[in-house]
């Protein structure tokens, strides 16, 4: 039985650590919300950002949900173009939401 | 106490093994490692970034010529301001910059100097022309601190010297780290930009629950803009951090591939020697139960082991060592390199799913071939070797 | 008295809707009593070992009654077959069929570990049934590393340990010089003078002639042909 009850202690330091980490991320995320937000979310919007600064090597990916001169696809903020490939698969999320209707003539 | 002592024997024969146990525990582990990091950063990262960046203008008009972005012109702003349900408008500023010297972009940004300081920034906010915020780094790469001098070159080819009064702090380098911050006036200077045209405006709404519509209402009253809202914002990061997870799990679809096959061998046979075994074990007076079990546990403590191992791995390398070596295929590359340290946002539900995904077919593969060697008489053991 | 174990009319065919339909036993009726010694004989092929496996709830026969304490057991279901399987009969296989990678101790504990018992009386069993073979000094040994008449003492405690009523040899002189053959039948004799039914199928006449059978059943293309005694 030594084997059984080595590895069942085994198991069970794996998920007590993992349970520890686990709580510790709990908090910790907690108290992002709490204090670490708040902040960011003023930074945000005194400057009035739209994007994260994750990919800042070309104006499209610094911004993709914003349109540019010379972005491929910017009516569709869903869609990417990190590299042509980005039309193997249908973007995600809706279209814009936003619809027209066109006039016939125009208005004076 | 059964279950206990089959158990006992299943890891005595993992053990007889332990050349092959230990492979395929590794290869197993690491498959783990890398799903569980993956889901762990990119659920991060989502969080991270949609909580953030609610806090962002609700609705952004955009106007377009020729199917391109154009700078709008700000006498559009007394047009929304009519619209029922727009609280403000505000032309925003703001463009990119090549600095050929470090081989980096920055994003230029222009503010409204009526804000109020920023917990996130070292020093304080630019005033006046001549002075700039920078991120983190911006600041590392052109190695200026606070009070230095920082050169750029505007439209016109010449250069113009900024002081630095303010930087921010790394832990916003999310949000902020390529960013050089002036007021609107001086932006406007750098770029050229003539006062009557901006780059896009943004738009506050009294109700939420009614940008939809106010977004429609704007493109009727300007058919030429390109209204973006909030939402639609926030799930192009969804969306961004889900392609490229995918992406990286596409490249790890052949370590995946592999660990099928092994399976697959597994599944589709069972050794000589294993089915002698359990046909002795059936003879010395195991049932077909027993035997089931036996491979259960055996399945079992293997992939038990292999997941809790993993996502302990995985959830150390994501959220206390910076992600080494995924955190860059899941970035893709960059000159500017924010560290990498997300907030433990962990999501149980994707968890589970991993768990499942990988728990269950693996031990379907120990268990589903042994089965038809558990129901057969043990009288083939009775004769020939 | 009510014979041990009983057969009636009992028949085997292995393969029976094919083309190579083999019948191994073709209807024998025979008992044992318990405490008894039964060698069953017969030139190779006869059924022998086909015969042994339905008496020790192996396999179940194509037609014919197997009773085994007064149970009929070949219509048992097969959880039960198994469970008189353990508690009955002890076996030793002709091939031995120890597990190579384990050690003897591990060997001999297999019969237990479907059993209700702790941990220490699964020891305090194991550790019984080596002293009774006398390999208490290579408990730890693995079984590889033995010599055949070890592995085959080894056999003998694994089928003694889960202390059953019979204990059923397949040929268990095949792979033994005629001295250890002399040292397995002393071990026979004392296991029987301890209470034990034997069941031996052989076709060694060192085996049949020896004082310790009481009764030899002579087989012949799956018949009986002649029983007697010694
Ligand atoms: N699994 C099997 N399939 C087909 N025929 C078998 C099988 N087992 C035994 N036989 C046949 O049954 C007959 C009796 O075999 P067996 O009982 O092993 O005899 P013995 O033990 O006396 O040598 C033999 O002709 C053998 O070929
Ligand atoms: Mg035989």
């Amino acid at each position: 039985m030594i084997r059984s009850r080595a590895y069942l202690c085994l198991i069970a330091v794996l998920l007590t650590a993992l349970a520890g980490l686990t709580g510790w991320a709990q908090k910790t995320s907690a108290t992002f919300l709490a204090d670490g937000l708040p902040a960011r979310r003023q930074l945000v919007s005194v400057l009035s950002l739209t994007d994260l600064a994750l990919w800042t090597e070309a104006r499209y990916t610094r911004h993709p949900s914003m349109a540019d001169l010379f972005s491929p696809f910017q009516d569709h903020p869903g869609a990417f173009d990190h590299f042509p490939a980005g039309s193997l698969m249908a973007p995600a999320g809706p279209r814009p939401e936003t619809t027209m209707h066109i006039r016939r003539v125009a208005q004076p | 106490m059964r279950y206990l002592k089959i158990l006992e024997y299943a890891l005595a024969s993992l053990l007889r093994r332990p050349g092959k146990t230990c492979a395929i525990l590794v290869v197993y582990t690491l498959m783990i490692v890398v799903l569980a990091s993956v889901l762990f950063l990119t659920q991060a990262l989502k969080t991270e970034a949609t909580t953030m960046l609610a806090g962002g203008p609700q609705l952004v008009v955009q106007k377009t010529m020729a199917g391109r972005h154009e700078l709008i012109p700000v006498s559009a702003v007394e047009k929304l301001v009519e619209i029922p349900g727009v609280k403000a408008v505000k032309p925003r500023v703001w463009g990119y910059y090549y600095d050929a010297l470090t081989g980096t972009n920055y994003t230029l940004q222009g503010f409204d100097t009526l804000a109020n300081e920023l917990s996130l920034l070292n020093g304080r906010l630019p005033r006046e022309e001549g002075e700039c915020a920078i991120g983190a780094g911006v600041a590392r790469s052109r190695l200026i601190h606070l009070q230095d001098e920082l050169i750029l070159i505007d439209y016109d080819n010449i250069g113009r010297i900024f002081t630095v009064t303010g930087v921010f702090v790394s832990a916003a380098d999310l949000l902020t780290q390529d960013l050089v911050v002036m007021p609107e006036g001086p932006l406007r200077q750098f770029f050229g930009m003539p006062d009557s045209l901006a780059t896009d405006l943004a738009v506050e709404v009294y109700n939420p629950n009614e940008v939809d519509t106010i977004a429609n209402k704007i493109k009727r009253s300007l058919p030429d803009s390109r209204p973006i809202t909030q939402s639609e914002l926030l799930r192009t990061y969804h969306a961004v951090f889900d392609w490229r997870g995918g992406m990286m799990l596409a490249l790890f679809s052949s370590a995946l591939m592999a660990f099928c096959i092994l399976a697959w061998d597994k599944a589709t046979g069972l050794s000589a020697g294993e089915r002698r075994e359990i046909g002795i074990l059936k003879a010395v007076g195991w049932d077909t139960g027993d035997v089931l079990l036996l491979k259960l546990w055996e399945g079992l403590a293997l992939s038990l082991l292999a997941f809790l191992s993993g996502c302990l791995i995985a959830f150390i390398l994501v959220f206390w060592w910076g992600t080494p070596v995924l955190g860059g295929i899941l970035r893709g590359w960059s000159v500017l390199f924010p560290a990498l340290r997300p907030t433990p946002f962990i999501d149980f539900y994707q968890l589970g799913t991993l768990a499942f995904l990988t728990i269950i077919p693996y031990v379907a593969s120990t268990v589903i071939p042994a089965w038809r060697a558990a129901v057969t008489d043990p009288d083939e053991v009775m004769r020939a070797s | 008295m009510n014979p041990l174990i009983r057969t009636e009319e009992v028949c085997k065919t292995y393969h029976p809707r094919k083309a190579d339909a083999t019948q191994a036993v073709a209807g024998i009726t025979m008992q044992v009593a318990s405490g008894e010694a039964v060698v069953l004989k017969g030139p190779s092929g006869s059924g022998k070992t086909s015969l042994l496996s339905l008496v020790g709830c192996m396999t179940r026969p194509t037609s014919g009654r197997v009773i085994v304490t007064g149970e009929e057991v070949s219509r048992l279901p097969e959880r039960f077959l198994t469970l008189v399987r353990r508690r009955t009969f002890g076996f030793v296989f002709q091939q031995y069929h120890l597990i190579p990678e384990l050690s003897v101790r591990d060997n001999v504990m297999l019969p237990l570990y479907p059993e209700r018992l702790s941990a220490n009386e699964m020891g305090r069993r194991v550790a019984a049934a080596l002293a009774e073979v006398e390999l208490t000094g290579l408990a730890r040994r693995r079984v590889t590393e033995l010599s055949g008449g070890e592995q085959q003492r080894v056999a003998i405690a694994r089928a003694l340990v889960n202390e059953p009523r019979v204990l059923i040899a397949d040929e268990p002189t095949a792979h033994l010089d005629s001295r250890l053959s002399t040292v397995l039948l002393e071990r026979f004799a004392a296991l029987k003078q301890a209470g034990l039914t034997l069941v031996i199928a052989t076709h060694d006449p060192q085996v049949y002639t020896h004082p310790l059978v009481d009764r030899i059943i002579e087989l012949h293309d799956g018949r009986l042909c002649k029983e007697g005694g010694a």
